[in-house]
């Protein structure tokens, strides 16, 4: 590989993961911020916001140059393309931190709540696993983690399901909360995105590897055997 | 035909007495020089044991801080890290050297921090803190990246404080960095606490202050002042003074059980509940006579870990409690038993209850349900921050449950004897005798 290309790879990578430890904090913060119902660290999370969209930017345009400078092959093409996805997802993730944070400021001004409809530390613990996970598999390219980002999805998915049942129940037994347990129910869902988003990370790293686009995998593959079948059919 | 000879002779004779001396002088100068080049390679040899012994004793002096310090080139590479670095930044020093700052630590301010410290315009040395969740990262030892539940212990946020400063050659040229890191965490924790407990102390004591203060200028700007208000002024005073006191006293047990706590943990020996019980009911009979209440013990034979005093001074607390939020002519219960491997020990009352969105608070120092009703029943707001502080250091846990207009159960759960001190004193343990 040519040494400006590989040193400018280097650079995404770093550029990248700059913006990952951001997103991370911003993440965290958010939901420390609403469990502890301080406001101020809210606001921080609120405009941390703003670096994180400088950042992305940053990033989208060195991956351009590289593109267009280096005209990168293979491996090193997936990457840059990579590096363009996953960018855009943290960028969706530190929203996402946002609007958590944005709760946060309306539930710290509201009474406590007599029960939360879900395990909140749980759920975030969970999250956060996973983001963290999803990014120590971009820094080795290390596809055994990036499918155990995959499974950790399904917990958080099925975490969420179950929230608006309790939540609801909740609803009818203190009625003066809920506006409350909407709010409630809007952590958890911005929760559940971010871990989608961890996900699609974590996919990006598989797509490096293997150069096999890992998304709606059961759909391609029906219509692959719906082509198959066709494709046997014809000939007789 | 012969003094030609004789010339070539003498020219050729002549010739190699000046290329004798040529030579001699050339190899005497061989000499001069090599004698210098092996005195030079001995005092480079010297200086090298100097240079190497430097560098050990400089190696011991950074691994045996408790300050993490970490070196990073002008490409954000870590060079290396002592061992309180990696550490801190829960990092395996063979996989993390030679990588990028930014896949090894991820964390924004410290990554911004060393950036800083590695641009154009560092001189001085930069501050920052950050915080840092102690989280296995990519390099860390191998074994820590696995369920969450085994991640979620480590997930404690530490306060670090980081300085970075850039580092320069000989020629004054920029050619890294280098990062100390210091952790401030228990500082930081304390300082929190001290805030909080400033801010509340002040408050609890400023209310009877006040009291006290507008009571007496009252009394001086009025000398003839009947004796019925005069009265009503000096009770005021009298009751906002045994206010203050008990608080006091309270701080001052609070802060005797952080000192006990500190100080004596393995010491602890299996003690008798019934006793203690038996005390703690003493204390308060008085109390529960006045109101008509009947203290209703019923106390299996267990044997738990505590310091008797401490469990009485916390069951004293709770029947006190009892008491003041029982209507009169009803019971307190107060009944010890084993529950597996526990023994329970509660005190239940048959008062108004708690309201739900109290009870995860109750224990904090200074929280009250309802502030105007506590403080006329005397309360100083600490006894419950009293209990639990005895019973985690005692062990244990303490707990409350309550139902509205039914009343409250507060319960002490201690891990028995044979449990806990199973290793230590064996003997003592399995002694039949004394665990019946």
């Amino acid at each position: 590989m040519p040494l400006f290309l590989q040193r400018q790879i280097n650079n995404l990578k770093k550029m990248l993961l700059n913006l990952g430890a951001l997103c991370e904090e911003q993440v965290h913060r958010s939901i420390q911020a609403v469990v502890s119902r301080d406001v101020e660290l809210a606001q921080k999370v609120i405009e941390g916001d703003k670096q994180i969209d400088l950042l992305e930017i940053e990033v989208e345009e060195e991956c351009l140059h590289t593109l267009a400078l280096h005209q990168p092959v293979a491996f090193d093409l997936r990457y840059v393309v990579a590096v363009l996805k996953m960018n855009n997802d943290l960028e969706r993730i530190g929203d996402h931190a946002k609007s958590i944070a944005a709760q946060a400021k309306y539930l710290a001004g509201e009474g406590e709540v007599s029960e939360h409809p879900f395990d909140m530390n749980a759920m975030a613990r969970r999250v956060e696993q996973m983001l963290r996970h999803a990014l120590d598999a971009v820094v080795n390219i290390d596809v055994e983690l990036a499918h155990q980002v995959r499974v950790l999805d399904d917990e958080v998915d099925i975490m969420h399901a179950s929230m608006y049942g309790r939540a609801i129940e909740l609803m009818r037994d203190h009625p003066h909360q809920t506006e409350q347990m909407v709010h409630y129910i809007n952590v958890s869902r911005q929760l559940e995105r971010i871990a989608d988003h961890a996900c699609n990370i974590a996919k990006d790293v598989l797509y490096i590897t293997e150069g096999e686009i890992p998304r709606h995998g059961r759909l391609r593959r029906e219509l692959a055997a719906e082509e198959q079948a066709d494709a046997d059919e014809t000939p007789a | 035909m012969y003094p030609t000879l004789t010339i070539l002779l003498a020219v050729a004779l002549v010739g190699a007495g000046v290329t004798a001396l040529v030579w001699r002088s050339r190899i005497q100068k061989l000499k001069a020089e090599l004698s210098e080049q092996i005195e030079h390679g001995r005092k480079l040899g010297q200086r090298l044991t100097v240079v190497e012994r430097r560098r050990s004793e400089l190696e011991a002096v950074l691994a045996s801080m408790v300050e993490g310090v970490a070196a990073i080139d002008t490409d954000e590479r870590l060079i290396s890290l002592n061992r309180a670095a990696a550490r801190m930044l829960s990092l395996d020093p063979q996989r993390a050297v030679g990588r990028p700052i930014q896949e090894i630590v991820r964390n924004a301010s410290l990554q911004s921090l060393v950036a800083e410290a590695l641009g154009d315009q560092a001189q001085q040395p930069a501050t920052q803190e950050l915080t840092l969740r102690l989280t296995p990262g990519i390099a860390a030892a191998p074994g820590n990246t696995g369920s969450p539940e085994a991640s979620a212990s480590s997930t404690d946020d530490r306060a670090i404080q980081a300085h970075a400063a850039p580092v320069r050659d000989a020629s004054g040229r920029r050619f890294g960095a280098v990062v100390v890191l210091h952790d401030v965490t228990r500082l930081r924790r304390l300082e929190s606490v001290r805030q909080d407990f400033v801010a509340n102390v002040s408050h609890e004591i400023k209310t009877p202050i006040s009291a006290i203060k507008a009571a007496i200028e009252t009394l001086i700007d009025d000398p003839d002042m009947p004796a019925g208000p005069r009265e009503n002024f000096t009770g005021i005073i009298a009751r906002q003074a045994g206010r203050l006191e008990s608080i006091i006293e309270d701080l001052l047990s609070l802060t005797r059980l952080e000192q006990e706590n500190a100080s004596a943990d393995d010491s602890i020996l299996p003690h008798p509940v019934a006793p203690v019980i038996r005390a703690a009911c003493e204390t308060c009979q008085a109390k529960a006579d006045a109101k008509s209440i009947t203290l209703d013990v019923k106390a299996e034979s267990l044997q738990i870990p505590v310091v008797a005093s401490l469990l009485e001074q916390a069951l004293v607390n709770l029947i006190d409690n009892a008491i003041k939020y029982s209507p009169e002519n009803t019971a307190v219960r107060i009944t010890a038993h084993r529950r597996a491997e526990e023994a329970v020990i509660s005190v239940a009352d048959e008062g108004r209850g708690i309201e739900p969105e109290h009870l995860p608070r109750i224990f904090e120092r200074f929280y009250r349900t309802d502030r105007a009703r506590s403080r006329q029943l005397g309360g100083t707001g600490l006894g419950l921050s009293i209990v639990k502080h005895i019973a985690e250091s005692l062990g244990g846990k303490a707990s409350v449950t309550s139902q509205l207009g039914r009343g409250s159960t507060f319960t002490l759960t201690f891990r028995l004897a044979e449990e806990v001190t199973s290793a230590a004193t064996q003997p003592k343990a399995a002694d039949p005798a004394e665990t019946v």
